[in-house]
């Protein structure tokens, strides 16, 4: 045997092997011996009731000004839009789930005094969020619209009345929306919000 | 001042994700007076990071609950712990009817950025003040039904007072609109304190068509009539167009959606449609699609393929001709309407998108590992036996034997 009939020969091994590899990786062991994907037994299980909130990620819209000429910026994380302002545009969601085993309501609310007023201050500031849907049925009723955030002394935004706990409508997106007046005092901002859940 | 630098950053490098978990979700009692107990909450962390978990006290009753474990306690991942309540009532709570205090648990940590999160699982304590004397409340749950068939109410009754029913009667009357067009009663039944009930009824729903019905369930008994509400609809196995593509552009295949809506309380299935493009009676082109199953009621778009190549601009008549079955019962329906061909340029951005070139090919959907693996296995076979081939006839001729 010449060598370069070793080098296909073992080139046509290794590619044979990988296949096989790449198929059991995909499919699962049962796809390529028939090993039963169903069957019978008795078995006995206590589900366990637990409320449970997964929140991920944030929304950082970096740094920026007002516009000379404007009277305010305009910035919103869902529409990915920056509107007389100096920041860049984003698109970024928090991520609510219901990663429990019942049906939960969320409400939201900042932290400390952080309502438009309080986090942004200034003429006619805006500080709101809305629920953007990302599993179909996943609320009953979703809050959609942008809508004020209430500080931590004031009554919480009811964002969702009923979240499922099952894993195909278990969870929705937030978007922010924030309206910077020009004659907001400069610093950096930073606002936590908090989502409460509770047994639907 | 309309050069205020505003920063809207985070100070700190944080976590990304944040849960909290409790168990149980809520707890309730008949409240009695004077009443105390001791309660174990689980805390759970199912992240790979510590987390710190703070319980408190809120609500109308928090000043009768203390917490009587750590209330603040770092809990190691995929591990729990648990936090004690103690709660002792006064001989009175307030008026007949639900009342609470909430354990509350928060996450002290939060996502970061301008706008971060953390999580916070409310559980309620509930306590119910029963009312004094004979108290009903009635629920009601209606069933979707077809056609001539029976609609199903599911009746909850509760004695919510302090004495026993021993005679109540409920009816379900059935409304189209303002016209009452059926109802259904139950035999008298009695209700003992605290007791908990559930009475079945049925209404053929006979010719009436399809639709939403409303249906008033009212309660009888000798402390006073109950009254809950809700509604159904009677459906038939029938498909809505609710819309289709009207603008497809010439000189390409354009993809092309049917919304279909579902008149019927189960599931269709087979759904194919044949459509058809035509003037002046004349098809120029036509395509099928298929959908296997739409649940009930449900709204889903049926997506296809029309080939405009051969069209020029205008409009053209358009008929869907739609067949589906549900549970071996057959239909077909045809709708009749016109499209829009008009210059690529012209359609809106959405509708580009979904274009696919003139006998363009999805290459992108075939470039699978395993497929691109089949392909090098395939040719090294091939090099492999052209070598051996070459091989054989070589020794084959200088008169040896091959093995």
């Amino acid at each position: 045997m010449t060598r370069i009939e070793r080098v296909f020969l073992i080139a046509l091994a290794v590619a044979a092997i990988t296949l096989v590899a790449a198929v059991v990786n995909e499919n699962g062991i049962r796809a390529i011996t028939g090993f039963a994907s169903s069957g019978t037994a008795t078995t006995s299980v206590n589900l366990l009731e637990i409320s449970s909130i997964k929140t991920t990620g944030s929304i950082d819209f970096g740094s920026g000004r007002v516009d000379a000429n404007a009277s305010n910026a305009t910035l919103d994380s869902d529409a990915g839009t920056v509107t007389g302002g100096s920041w860049t545009p984003i698109t970024q969601y928090i991520t609510v789930e219901n990663d429990g085993t019942v049906n939960i309501s969320v409400n939201v609310s900042a932290d400390g005094n952080n309502n438009a007023n309080g986090l942004i201050g200034g003429t006619n500031p805006l500080f709101q969020i809305k629920g953007v849907a990302t599993e179909p049925d996943s609320c009953t009723t979703l809050q959609a619209g942008y809508t004020n955030v209430p500080n931590s002394t004031e009554t919480p935004l009811a964002l969702c009345d009923l979240l499922r706990y099952w894993n195909s409508a278990d969870e929705f997106n937030i978007s922010s929306k924030l309206s910077i007046p020009n004659d907001a005092a400069p610093g950096q901002r930073n606002v936590t919000l908090t989502f409460s859940a509770s047994k639907a | 001042m309309n050069k205020i630098l505003v920063f809207l950053i985070a100070l700190f490098i944080v976590p990304a994700v944040i849960a909290v978990g409790v168990s149980p979700p809520s707890v309730e009692y008949i409240f009695q007076p004077g009443m105390s107990d001791d309660l174990h909450f689980y805390f759970r962390n199912n992240q790979d990071r510590d987390t710190t978990l703070l319980a408190n006290i809120s609500g109308e009753l928090a000043d009768y609950a203390k917490i009587t474990s750590a209330d603040a306690t770092v809990i190691r991942p995929q591990e729990k712990m648990y936090v004690d309540l103690h709660f002792a009532l006064p001989d009175s709570i307030g008026d007949p009817g639900w009342h609470s205090f909430s354990l509350v648990a928060t996450e002290l940590e939060a996502t970061g950025g301008t706008v971060g999160a953390r999580g916070q699982v409310v559980v309620p304590v509930r306590f119910f003040v029963q009312y004094p004397g004979k108290k009903l409340d009635i629920k009601m749950d209606a069933q979707d039904a077809g056609m001539g068939e029976d609609v199903k109410f599911k009746l909850s009754i509760t004695n919510l007072g302090t004495e026993a029913v021993s005679n109540a009667k409920a009816t379900v009357e059935i409304y189209k609109g303002t016209d009452k067009i059926g109802e259904v009663s139950t035999d008298e039944f009695p209700v003992d304190v605290l007791g908990k009930l559930t009475k079945d009824l049925a209404w053929n729903s006979g010719s009436n068509p399809q639709g939403v019905y409303a249906a008033k369930a009212t309660l009888i008994y000798d402390g006073g009539p109950a009254f809950a509400n809700a509604t159904f609809k009677i459906g038939t196995l029938d498909l809505d167009v609710r819309n289709y593509t009207r603008v497809v552009g010439k000189g390409i295949i354009n993809k092309f959606l049917i919304e279909l809506e579902s008149r019927w309380n189960r599931n269709i299935d087979n759904i194919f449609a044949d459509v058809n493009v035509s003037k002046g009676g004349n098809t120029l082109t036509s395509f099928s699609s298929a959908m296997q199953t739409l649940g009930p009621w449900a709204i889903k778009n049926m997506t296809g393929f029309l080939d405009a190549t051969g069209l020029s601009e205008g409009t053209y008549d358009i008929q869907i001709r739609l067949n589906f079955s549900s549970e071996g019962i057959e239909r077909s329906k045809i709708v009749d309407g016109q499209i829009q061909v008009v210059g690529g340029e012209k359609i809106a951005p959405e509708m580009k998108a979904n274009e696919t070139k003139k006998g363009g090919f999805a290459l992108s959907k075939y470039l699978t590992t395993i497929n691109l693996l089949i392909l090098i296995v395939i040719v090294l076979v091939i090099i492999n036996i052209i070598i051996l081939i070459r091989k054989k006839k070589k020794n084959e001729n200088q008169g040896n034997t091959y093995i």
